[in-house]
């Protein structure tokens, strides 16, 4: 369509109406300060065409002017395919819609209201805005060809665009009737297919997954039927099993009886033999007893018959031999008497012996006690005149007072101090010497001594004083002589301290002479030397026993010496010898000793003599009282052997018949035992063991049958469910289903395909219309800014991606160009868009102060192509810099300012 | 001695690859049966032998054991049946059913020892497990019997083909047991086997019923007859099968020939005991597309036991673009003309992943479908 008269009234800034009524087919520069409307003009032209007058809502409230009470309204002359249209339209207030067309030069109304509406969306290849004001891509091909201010770069167009756009380039499409049929390929697809081409699930899912989870379903219950049918063939087996298990039971118990019978018969056999060859054998044993009673008791007859006359034999020897045994014991007696005298004899001569050792004892205790008593009377002189010698050193050490070492190197060191001083003070005194020519006399003023001074002619006199020394000199006058000041008090008082340290150092002793001093240090020092040395001497005669223990000691030692005299007199004229008398005693001792000796040893033969004639005397009476006590016995025994009532002869008779019997019963038992030896083991064993066998068999074959009846009885339910039958219809209710899960899996793949083909042959028709396209912005793009920016790259929607700069390898998007290259390439693609659309009639192409960021070289020529573009299309400049697009060639201006009427 | 030899009535099959069709098969079994008796009966046979396999399985449902008991106490003699592969003598088969007992002239024959039967002796062979090396008739020593000698088994005769060898039972194993006829089951195809002086004494019955698609020579029973002992048997092969089991595998070349298809079903006299596997390969043109719609109408009205229709190898005939000229230039015809490419079986190029000729002439099917504003 293109535009040819516009009248737009009380709409937003427009209180009155702005008129363009002669609007050209080429180009139109509307041209106006800002804030004078350009882009509501070209508000009111889209809503005129693509919103509803009855559209409401705020964003069209604000169409109104602001503070007043005005009907937005639009009048507009366009042309569309060769027809020349005028539409009517007034909105929120007195709402209308009309369409005329021009007929036979005057204007005929063709729609009005909806109808209106719909025919112009139809014109325009627009779509309905559904609620709500219409936008950008509610505007048909108006979505390519018009920019409004701001958006040159434009959103990807609608599907019916693109069919528009695809219809100029050409491009067969299935039109109207094939694009049902695509319609119900798509609804096909979309019924059972997601986008990403799995099936769709829930309540949407086609058939096909209902029949498999149907399948599923029945799958676990043919599972579960084909478990039923297993469990009916085991069951099946379990009783044949125990079928045979009772049938091998059966087997068993009948072997088992039959061994049972025959070891039963041969028990029995067993029996038999064994008891008659217990019976022999307890035969034999009662004969073989009995023999043996018989032999043993004429065995015992004759053993005791012997025994009885050996003892006799015994006893009598025995009498024999008593009567030397007696004698014996009596020599015996005779020599132990005889022994005991000898030994008390030899026991009365050691009382002697212990006098002679008491005496030499004593005697040697006298000579010690009385050697004893001289020691300590010597000693105790010693000792008392020593004591005397340290009285007198004591007196005399008391009597000297000295000072101490200590003392002494102190009153040493004081004294050299206060000399040093002195000589100190001595030089720092100011001396005045006069050595007067004639005697006379002077008068110390000030000095050290402040006396009259007699002076003798050329006898020199020194005045010393500090820190002057002023005399008067009769006859001469005063002297004075001074010096310097400061040090004579200090040493003054040094020497003071010294004289008082001294004073007190010395005073005790009485002097300050020091050689004095050291002299009564000597002497006293010797004094306790000869002190020690008597100490010394003094310890040595005690020995560590004080003079009272010497005194005691010798005490004792004379009342010794004097009890052993009163005990032994002779001893006080002529003192004992100890050794003398020791070696008497001792020798005494030893004879006595020997004796003794002597007389015990031949006692104690003696008594063993006794003893051993009585314990051999004792024995044999008691030998002879055994034989006679054994005696005694066998004749006991012989009678009791003997009371059998039988001679000897009758016995060994006796004895030789029951050795027959009992030969005879041995041969009986023999030849049972070698019938019991056939038969091995005692078969009762066996027996046992097979009854226990049978017992357990008949066990066995009780259970197995009462398990078969339990496992038939198991089985017979089973049987009675007809699982196989059920699993019969299951499957071929499977079967069905897999059948038709095929079909339509089969169907749907087809489906499937169909799509796939249509959306790849869309896509193909898609790329052959966006690359003459592509081609033709880019070639628009070159004219513009060169060479440099390469051609563009298109989207499937012609949206520009970037561009291939010729200089690079790599595509560059759009954020990679500057904002006027960004600005020329929407330009570029809007053009070309435009020119395509063009090929059928020329359309209206709107630039709503696009071109902001172009630099005037670029516009220049983007000039050029839009002065050649103008030859197929209608362009709608508008802009507040109308100098910029001076160079329009064919170009109308319009001063906006002009059109508007403000009533 | 006249009696009828039938076997392998697998009563209680599933009877797979006939789908919904399967309850009616096993209900034809059932009546196929009750004819066999009624033909003996006609015969006036002097006992029935089935030779094993009465039922599919010893699981089969207790109604159907009582109900094939009614049908053979129908029989005016005596019936001889013995357990097969597929219901052996096992504790809780359905020989075990109280059923059986119940009817004078039934026996089930369980054990391997001769019985006396009208006219001679039966030497049975019965089966106690499913499968086995064992010839079954081994034991069988017939020599001295003094009257006509049947043997009655179930089994593989040596040279039929088979994985492992189950139940063999020798070529020559009549003559080798002395037994004037042997009746065999295991197979459902009739066949019979002469002995070394031509006379057949040795034969499957087969199924009295076709069990599926592709079994030849089945649907009989046999009416044996033997004079004496020693001489030859007289076999007739009687046909009771009622079902008729029909593989159409068709291929379309021209564009037309899927009338003669219909032709053919419309020429079946007895479509409620048909079985069809239709199987259609070759060119499908635009013209027989309605033709195709009507065999699957046909399909869905059940007119038939049962009707499949395996149109997978049919492709539509690729110069046959009358329905394509007739498309308007643009995307539906692009991917049309791309779908009849794609549907050739000799298409030179790599196909998309997963997309075969017949999944691409079914979607040209569908296509066609949706142009035509049809719905499949």
């Amino acid at each position: 369509m293109i535009l040819r008269a516009l009248k737009v009234k009380s709409w937003r800034c427009y209180t009155g109406s702005v008129s363009l009524p002669n609007v050209t087919e080429t180009i139109n520069v509307i041209h106006a300060p800002n804030g004078l409307g350009k882009s509501t003009l070209f508000e009111a032209v889209t809503r005129s065409l693509f919103d509803s007058h009855r559209v409401g809502g705020e964003a069209i409230e604000h169409i109104r002017p602001w503070g007043r009470e005005l009907t937005p309204a639009v009048e507009m002359e366009f042309a569309h395919d060769g027809t020349e249209y005028r539409l009517e339209k007034r909105f929120l207030d007195d709402k209308k819609a009309e369409l005329s067309r021009k007929e036979d030069g005057k204007w005929a109304r063709l729609a009005e209201g909806d109808a209106a509406t719909e025919r112009l969306r139809e014109m325009l290849h627009s779509e309905a805005p559904g609620r709500g004001p219409s936008d950008n891509r509610h505007w048909g091909i108006g979505q390519v060809l018009w920019a409004a201010q701001g958006k040159l770069p434009f959103i990807e167009p609608t599907e019916s665009v693109i069919e528009a756009i695809q219809q100029s380039l050409d491009v067969q499409t299935a039109g109207r009737e094939m694009g049902e049929v695509e319609q119900r390929i798509e609804a096909a697809y979309s019924e059972a297919f997601k986008s990403d081409g799995t099936y769709r699930s829930g309540r949407a899912a086609p058939e096909v997954v209902k029949l498999k989870d149907n399948l599923q379903g029945l799958e676990e219950q043919r599972g579960a039927l084909v478990e039923e049918v297993n469990v009916f063939e085991e069951a099946s087996r379990q009783v044949e099993d125990f079928r045979s298990r009772r049938t091998a039971a059966s087997v068993t118990e009948k072997e088992l009886r039959s061994s049972l019978e025959k070891a039963r018969a041969n028990a029995k056999a067993y029996d038999q033999n064994r008891s008659r060859a217990e019976t022999c054998a307890a035969n034999e044993n009662a004969a073989a007893n009995k023999h043996r009673t018989l032999q043993d008791r004429i065995n015992d007859i004759a053993d005791a018959r012997k025994k009885h006359d050996q003892t006799q034999v015994a006893l009598d020897k025995q009498t024999e031999e008593l009567k030397t045994l007696q004698a014996n014991k009596q020599d015996a007696d005779k020599r132990l008497a005889k022994a005991k005298q000898d030994l008390a004899a030899a026991q009365q001569q050691q009382q002697a012996v212990e006098k002679a050792r008491q005496t030499a004892t004593r005697a040697r205790e006298f000579v010690d006690a009385h050697r004893r008593t001289e020691e300590l009377l010597k000693t105790i002189g010693q000792v008392e005149e020593l004591q005397k010698e340290h009285q007198r050193l004591q007196s005399e050490i008391a009597g000297l007072t000295a000072p101490e070492k200590e003392t002494l190197k102190d009153i040493r060191q004081t004294i050299t101090q206060r000399d040093k001083t002195q000589t100190k003070l001595d030089a720092a005194l100011i001396h005045l010497e006069i050595t007067p020519e004639a005697d006379g006399e002077l008068d110390v003023v000030v000095g050290e001594n402040s006396s009259r001074v007699p002076l003798q002619s050329d006898e020199t006199v020194t005045i010393k004083g500090s820190p002057e020394v002023i005399v008067d000199v009769s006859g001469l006058g005063r002297i004075r002589a001074f010096g310097p000041t400061g040090s004579v008090d200090k040493l003054r008082q040094a020497l003071a301290d010294s004289e008082s340290a001294l004073q007190t150092l010395c005073d005790p002793f009485g002097t300050q002479d020091v050689d004095a001093l050291q002299s009564l240090r000597d002497k006293l020092d010797s004094k306790q030397g000869d002190l020690e040395k008597l100490n010394s001497k003094l310890d040595t005669l005690l020995d560590e026993q004080t003079y009272e223990e010497l005194q005691r000691e010798k005490t004792q030692a004379d009342n010794t010496c004097s009890a052993i005299l009163a005990e032994y007199e002779k001893w006080a004229e002529e003192s004992p010898d100890p050794d003398a008398l020791k070696q008497e005693a001792d020798d005494l001792a030893n004879s006595v000793q020997q004796a003794l000796t002597t007389a015990q040893s031949e006692r104690d033969r003696a008594e063993s003599a006794v003893e051993e004639a009585a314990s051999q005397l004792h024995e044999h009476e008691i030998c002879i009282a055994e034989s006679k006590q054994s005696l005694k016995q066998y004749n006991e025994q012989l009678k009791q052997l003997q009371d059998d009532g039988l001679d000897d002869k009758a016995r060994q008779e006796q004895l030789n018949e029951i050795a027959l019997r009992w030969d005879a019963e041995k041969a009986k038992r023999e030849s049972a035992e070698q019938a019991l030896a056939q038969f091995g083991q005692d078969p009762s064993a066996e027996v046992e063991a097979l009854e226990r066998q049978l017992e357990g068999v008949r066990a066995q074959a009780t259970k197995a049958v009462e398990d078969e009846q339990s496992a038939l009885g198991r089985l017979q339910q089973i049987a009675d469910n007809g699982s196989y039958s059920r699993l019969a219809q299951l499957d071929n209710q499977i079967e069905q289903l897999r059948e038709r899960i095929t079909q339509e899996e089969r169907r749907l793949e087809a489906i499937r395909l169909l799509h796939t083909l249509l959306t790849e042959r869309r896509t193909e028709i898609s790329s052959t219309v966006v690359r003459p396209v592509a081609k033709k912005a880019s070639r628009i793009l070159e004219r513009i800014a060169g060479t440099r920016l390469g051609p563009i790259a298109l989207g499937e929607g012609f949206t520009p991606a970037g561009v291939t700069p010729t200089l690079a390898d790599e595509q560059a998007t759009m954020d990679d160009l500057s904002g006027g290259e960004e600005e020329q390439v929407h330009l570029a693609v809007r053009l070309a868009l435009a020119d395509e659309l063009s090929q059928a009639e020329r359309q209206m192409v709107v630039l709503d102060d696009v071109l902001v960021a172009t630099d005037a070289g670029r516009l220049a020529r983007i000039h050029t192509i839009l002065d050649e573009l103008a030859q197929r299309l209608q362009i709608i400049v508008l802009t507040c810099h109308p100098e910029r697009y001076r160079g329009l060639a064919s170009a109308n201006f319009i001063d906006l300012q002009g059109c508007i009427d403000s009533h | 001695m006249r009696f009828i030899h039938t076997a392998d009535w697998q009563l209680g099959m599933k009877a797979e690859g006939v789908g919904a069709a399967a309850v009616k098969v096993r209900d034809q079994r059932l009546a196929t049966a009750v004819g066999v008796v009624e033909k003996a009966n006609e015969f006036n046979a002097d006992f029935l032998l089935i030779a094993g396999d009465t039922f599919e399985h010893n699981a089969v449902s207790r109604g159907l054991i009582r109900r094939t008991v009614e049908i053979l106490a129908e029989f005016n003699g005596p019936v001889y049946l013995i357990p097969g592969n597929h219901d052996p003598f096992v504790p809780g088969s359905v020989w075990e059913h109280p059923a059986w007992n119940e009817k004078d002239n039934i026996r089930i024959l369980n054990k391997s020892e001769p019985v006396d039967v009208p006219g001679g002796t039966l030497y049975p062979c019965p089966l106690t497990e499913k499968h086995s090396m064992a010839d079954p008739t081994a034991w069988i020593d017939a020599s001295a019997s003094e009257g006509i000698a049947i043997g009655v088994a179930h089994g593989t005769v040596e040279g039929v083909h088979q994985d492992e060898p189950d139940y063999p039972i020798p070529r020559d194993a009549a003559s080798k047991c002395g037994l004037d006829y042997l009746a065999l089951g295991h197979w459902h195809s009739t066949a019979t086997y002469a002995d070394s002086t031509g006379a057949g004494r040795m034969a499957y019955s087969g199924t009295h019923e076709q069990t599926k698609f592709g079994e030849r020579d089945s649907g009989n029973i046999l009416h044996i007859t033997i004079d004496e002992p020693g001489a030859g048997p007289t076999i007739e092969i009687c046909h009771v099968g009622a079902l008729d089991w029909q593989i159409a595998q068709e291929r379309l070349e021209n564009p037309g020939d899927i009338q003669r298809i219909r032709k053919h079903l419309d020429d079946v006299v007895t479509p409620d005991k048909t079985l069809v596997d239709l199987r259609l390969s070759g060119l499908l043109y635009a013209a027989d597309q309605a033709e195709l719609t009507r065999l699957h109408e046909l399909q869905e009205a059940e007119i038939f036991l049962l009707m499949r229709i395996d149109e997978t190898g049919l492709l539509p005939a690729p110069d046959d673009d009358d329905w394509l000229a007739k498309l308007p230039s643009g995307v539906v015809r692009d991917v049309a003309e791309r779908l009849q490419q794609l549907s050739h079986p000799d298409y030179p190029e790599a196909r998309p992943e997963n997309i075969t000729p017949e999944v691409a002439g079914r979607a040209i099917l569908e296509l066609y479908a949706f142009v035509h504003g049809q719905s499949r």
